[in-house]
C-alpha cells in the first residue's frame, strides 16, 4: 500500500510553481538572484505565503524570519512532521537549489488539501532564512539558530559586505516575526528534498538519492602577511604575499586529491573568497586573505587535510619570509540521518518504483543542523552535470516529480494518514 | 688640471634648498608651479647665474642654465633632474641631481675654467606628476614622445586649473622650444637610488645601465562555477588555474638571470563567495626586463604557459597587454666614463638598472644618456624620512664631476 500516491499530487503544478517563483530575481541567463533579505526575497516570501494560505495552511514567522506553515493533525498530542528547505539563492544561483524542497512540500500540502486528507501528526512546511550564506555568512543561519547552534543575537548582528546589518535588513523587508525559532526543536521529524548538486545520481542513472548522512565539513581562513614591494624591486628581496598564496592554493587542490579513502574517494577543497591588500597595480601585495572549505567522507581524513594545509602553509611561510595564519572558522561534524526516516524514504522509492541509491551529502543543508536536534533526513534528485550555484542549474520535470512523490510518501508514512 | 668639486658646498646647498617648502618632520612639499616651486626655481637661477650661467626657459617651464664652453658650436652636455617634489617628499629626490650639476659648474667657475663643450644644468618641470599626471611629461614632450599640447592640457589633481594655466600664473613659462633638448650631446642624471641595493651592498655609487621595459597586463582566467561540495574531478576552478599563472610569472622572472622582474599585484574573483568555486579570476600582472628582446621573450613564455594551463585545465586564459614602456639602455660610453671616474676616486660601485621612471629614460631614447645612483637609507623615498649621508653625496659628486667634464671635451 502506498501512503501518498492516492492524493492528487501534480508534477505539472509543482513545475509551474517552480517556474513562477523563478521569475522573482530571474536572470538573463535563466538563473535566479534572490539573495536573502533583499526586496526580491520579500517578493518570493509573499508569493509563498499566498500559495500556502490558499491551501489552508497557517503561517507563523519567527524572530529570524523563518516562515513556518502549519497544518493540524488529528492527534494534537503528536509532534509535527516537517518539510523544509529555502527560497533564497546565490547571486548567480539557479531555479531549483532549495526552492524544489519548499515547493514540493507545498505540493504535498495542496494535494492533501484538495483530497481533504487528514494526517495523524500535524504537518509543518518551512522556508528557512538565509540558507545560502552568500550575503550574510555563515550559511544556514535560520536553521542553525533555531537548533541552538547560533544565538539569535549573533545572527541579527551579522553584516554583509556593504555593512548592512542582518536584523535591520530583516525588519526593512517586513519579515521579522515574533515566534521563537527554538520552538522548532520540538518538531517530531524533518524531511528535506534537494537537488543533488553533484553527478552521482545522473551518472548512475538513478532518480532518487536516499541520503543517509552528512559529511564532515571544515572551513578555514588563511591570512598571509608579507611586505609590500614595488613592482620594479628585485625578485630576491621580496616577501610577496601573492607568491605565497599561489603555491598554497595549488597545494590545497593536491591535498584534497590525495586524501583518498581505501574505496578511492578523495576529499574536496575550495578557496572561494580572496582579498588582496593593497590591491594596487604597481605594488606586490603585503597581505592576502582567503577562505577554504574542506570536506570528506572520512572525518579522520578531513582532519588530516587541515593538518596538511597547515604544514604546507608553514613550509611556504618559512621559504618565503612571510607569516601565514590558518584559523578555524567553522566546523560541521559528521552527521548521520535518522535510520527510521531514511527507511521511510528508501521504502517510498522502492514502492513507487524509482531507481534509487543510498548516498551521503557532501554539502551543508538546513537538514544537517536540524538532524543535530531531532530525527531528520534528506532526499536527493539528480541535476544535470552536477551543476549548481550556477544560472545554468537544471533538472527535468520527471526528476522533480519523482522527488516530490517520494517526499509525500515518506512524510505520510511518518505522520500517519488518519482513517476517515 | 684637476677641478676641485666642493662636497660641503653641495651639502649646504641641498639643505638650503630643502628649506623651501619644508614641512614638519623633515620633509618637503614643493608641488609643481606652486609658490614653493617658484621660490626653488628662483634660488637655483640665482645660484647658477652667480656661477656664470645663462637661463633659458622652455614653453613647458623646464629650466636650462648654460655654462658656456670654449667651443659653443659643440652640442651641450646636460646635467639635470628636478626640483619639484611629491606632497610628502624628501630633501634629495631630484634636488640632488640638479644641485650636483650646479656644483660642477660652480667648481669650474671658481677655478676660472671652461670645458670645450657647454654644460647645461636642467631642471625638468613636473617630474613627479603629483600635481599634473602623468609624471616626467615635460622631458617626454621635449623628446617628441608626447605633444606639448597634451602636457599643457593636463588637469590639476587638486584644483580647477590646467598645467598650462598654472605654468603661466607662476611666471616660469618661457619661449624656448622643449624639443631643442634633443640637440644635447649627452645627458647625465644623478639620483638617489630609491631602493635598497647600494646600501645593502655597501656601494658608494651605482652605475645605472638603463631602464626596464615594462609590460602591464590583465589576465582573465575563465573556468566554471559550481557548488564547493562538488567532486574535484569535474571542476574548472579559475582560481587554481590563476595560481598556476602567478607561479609561472615568478618562474619566468627567475629564469632571466636577474635581468627580468614579474609581479602579480591584483586578483579579483567571481563570484567571490565561500560557497562557490571561482568561475572567473582577473589578475593584474607586470613583466619587466632591462632588455627589450628579453622582455618580448618573457611575454612569449607567459603566452605559452597560459595556453598550456588553458588546455590542461579546460579553461580560458586571456592575456591583455594594457600599457607599458620600452626598455631604454643607457649609452655605453657615458657609463664607462662614470665607472672610470668612480674607480679613479677609489669608490665602490656596481652596475644596476633603474626600476623607477626618471626623465633620463625619456632622454635616453633620443640623446646619449646615463644615470648615476647614490644610496639612500633603507631605500626610503617619497617620504619625509628620506635620507642620505654627506659621504654618499660626496661620492656621487666625485663620480659625476669628472665624467661630465670628460664628456664635455675636458678642461680647455
Amino acid at each position: 500500500m502506498t501512503n501518498g500516491t492516492n492524493i492528487p499530487l501534480s508534477g505539472a503544478r509543482l513545475w509551474d510553481s517552480l517556474m513562477e517563483i523563478a521569475k522573482i530575481g530571474g536572470t538573463a541567463k535563466g538563473g535566479c538572484n534572490r539573495q536573502t533579505l533583499t526586496d526580491l526575497d520579500a517578493q518570493g516570501r509573499a508569493l509563498f505565503q499566498r500559495w500556502g494560505e490558499a491551501c489552508g495552511l497557517k503561517l507563523s514567522v519567527d524572530r529570524l524570519g523563518n516562515m513556518v506553515f502549519t497544518r493540524p493533525g488529528r492527534d494534537p498530542s503528536r509532534k509535527a512532521v516537517a518539510i523544509g528547505s529555502h527560497l533564497d539563492t546565490q547571486p548567480t544561483g539557479g531555479k531549483y537549489d532549495g526552492i524544489l524542497g519548499v515547493l514540493a512540500g507545498l505540493e504535498v500540502m495542496r494535494a492533501l488539501h484538495e483530497a481533504g486528507t487528514e494526517t495523524e501528526a500535524p504537518l509543518v512546511l518551512i522556508n528557512w532564512t538565509n540558507e545560502e550564506g552568500a550575503r550574510f555568512s555563515p550559511p544556514m543561519m535560520g536553521s542553525g539558530a533555531a537548533m541552538g547552534i547560533f544565538t539569535e543575537a549573533e545572527i541579527l548582528a551579522k553584516t554583509d559586505s556593504e555593512g548592512a546589518v542582518f536584523g535591520a535588513e530583516l525588519a526593512r523587508i517586513g519579515w521579522q516575526g515574533e515566534a521563537d525559532p527554538a520552538a522548532l526543536q520540538d518538531l517530531g521529524a524533518y524531511f528535506e528534498l534537494h537537488i543533488e548538486q553533484g553527478r552521482l545520481l545522473e551518472d548512475a542513472g538513478k532518480e532518487i538519492g536516499v541520503v543517509t548522512q552528512a559529511l564532515a565539513q571544515n572551513w578555514l581562513e588563511v591570512t598571509i602577511e608579507g611586505a609590500e614591494s614595488h613592482g620594479g624591486s628585485p625578485m630576491a628581496g621580496r616577501r610577496d604575499a601573492m607568491m605565497a598564496a599561489a603555491p598554497l592554493i595549488q597545494a590545497i587542490e593536491s591535498i584534497a586529491l590525495n586524501a583518498v579513502t581505501p574505496a578511492g574517494d578523495p576529499g574536496r577543497a575550495t578557496v572561494g573568497r580572496l582579498t588582496v591588500y593593497p590591491d594596487s597595480r604597481n605594488i606586490a601585495p603585503s597581505r592576502i586573505w582567503f577562505s577554504i572549505d574542506t570536506r570528506h567522507h572520512d572525518p579522520a581524513l578531513l582532519a588530516q587535510m587541515a593538518d596538511d594545509i597547515r604544514a604546507k602553509a608553514a613550509a611556504i611561510a618559512a621559504t618565503r619570509g612571510v607569516t601565514i595564519t590558518v584559523a578555524d572558522f567553522w566546523y560541521s561534524p559528521h552527521t548521520p540521518f535518522d535510520p527510521t526516516l531514511v527507511g521511510h524514504v528508501r521504502d517510498a522509492a522502492e514502492r513507487l518504483g524509482y531507481k534509487h541509491m543510498d548516498m551521503p551529502t557532501a554539502i551543508g543543508h538546513d537538514a544537517v543542523y536540524v538532524a543535530r536536534k531531532l530525527p531528520a533526513t534528506m532526499i536527493f534528485c539528480p541535476c544535470h552535470g552536477g551543476i549548481s550555484h550556477n544560472e545554468s542549474e537544471s533538472i527535468t520535470p520527471e526528476w522533480a516529480e519523482a522527488g516530490m512523490r517520494v517526499l509525500a510518501d515518506a512524510v505520510l508514512a511518518a505522520a500517519g494518514v488518519a482513517r476517515r | 688640471m684637476t677641478i676641485r668639486f666642493d662636497a660641503a658646498r653641495l651639502w649646504d646647498s641641498l639643505h638650503e634648498m630643502a628649506k623651501i617648502g619644508a614641512r614638519d618632520g623633515g620633509g618637503v612639499n614643493r608641488l609643481t608651479f606652486t609658490e614653493a616651486d617658484s621660490a626653488a626655481r628662483a634660488t637655483l637661477r640665482a645660484w647658477a647665474e652667480a656661477a656664470g650661467c645663462t637661463l633659458a626657459l622652455d614653453r613647458l617651464g623646464s629650466m636650462y642654465l648654460t655654462y658656456a664652453g670654449t667651443d659653443n658650436a659643440l652640442p651641450p652636455v646636460a646635467v639635470g633632474s628636478h626640483l619639484d617634489t611629491v606632497p610628502t617628499g624628501g630633501k634629495y629626490d631630484g634636488a640632488y641631481g640638479v644641485l650636483a650639476g650646479l656644483e660642477i659648474v660652480r667648481a669650474l667657475h671658481a677655478a676660472g675654467r671652461r670645458t670645450r663643450a657647454p654644460i647645461c644644468i636642467v631642471n625638468w618641470a613636473n617630474e613627479e606628476g603629483a600635481r599634473f599626471a602623468p609624471p616626467m611629461a615635460a622631458s617626454e614632450a621635449a623628446m617628441g614622445i608626447t605633444t606639448e599640447a597634451a602636457v599643457l592640457a593636463a588637469p590639476d589633481r587638486f584644483g580647477g586649473v590646467t598645467y598650462g594655466e598654472a605654468l603661466a600664473a607662476s611666471g616660469w613659462a618661457g619661449s624656448a622650444a622643449p624639443q631643442d633638448a634633443q640637440r644635447f650631446g649627452a645627458y647625465f642624471e644623478t639620483h638617489i637610488e630609491q631602493g635598497p641595493v647600494l646600501e645593502r651592498e655597501g656601494c658608494d655609487v651605482g652605475i645605472v645601465t638603463g631602464g626596464y621595459g615594462v609590460a602591464y597586463c590583465t589576465i582573465t582566467v575563465t573556468g566554471r562555477d559550481g557548488h564547493i561540495g562538488g567532486a574535484m574531478a569535474d571542476r574548472r576552478d579559475a582560481l587554481v588555474g590563476a595560481s598556476e599563472i602567478v607561479l609561472a610569472l615568478e618562474r619566468i622572472a627567475l629564469g632571466t638571470q636577474g635581468r627580468g622582474l614579474a609581479s602579480a599585484t591584483r586578483l579579483a574573483l567571481e563570484p567571490d563567495a565561500r560557497g562557490n568555486i571561482p568561475s572567473r579570476v582577473q589578475l593584474v600582472a607586470s613583466l619587466r626586463n632591462i632588455d627589450q628582446a628579453a622582455l618580448d621573450a618573457m611575454k612569449a613564455d607567459l603566452a605559452a604557459t597560459a595556453a598550456e594551463v588553458a588546455t590542461r585545465r579546460d579553461m580560458g586564459v586571456a592575456i591583455d597587454y594594457v600599457s607599458g614602456y620600452p626598455a631604454v639602455p643607457f649609452a655605453p660610453k657615458l657609463l664607462q666614463s662614470l665607472r672610470d671616474a668612480a674607480d679613479q676616486a677609489g669608490l665602490k660601485h656596481r652596475d644596476l638598472p633603474t626600476p623607477i621612471g626618471h626623465d633620463a629614460l625619456h632622454l635616453g631614447r633620443v640623446v646619449p644618456s646615463a644615470m648615476l645612483f647614490i644610496p639612500c637609507h633603507g631605500g626610503l623615498s617619497h617620504n619625509p624620512a628620506e635620507s642620505i649621508t654627506p659621504e654618499w653625496s660626496a661620492a656621487g659628486l666625485a663620480t659625476l664631476g669628472p665624467a661630465v667634464i670628460d664628456t664635455a671635451g675636458g678642461i680647455a
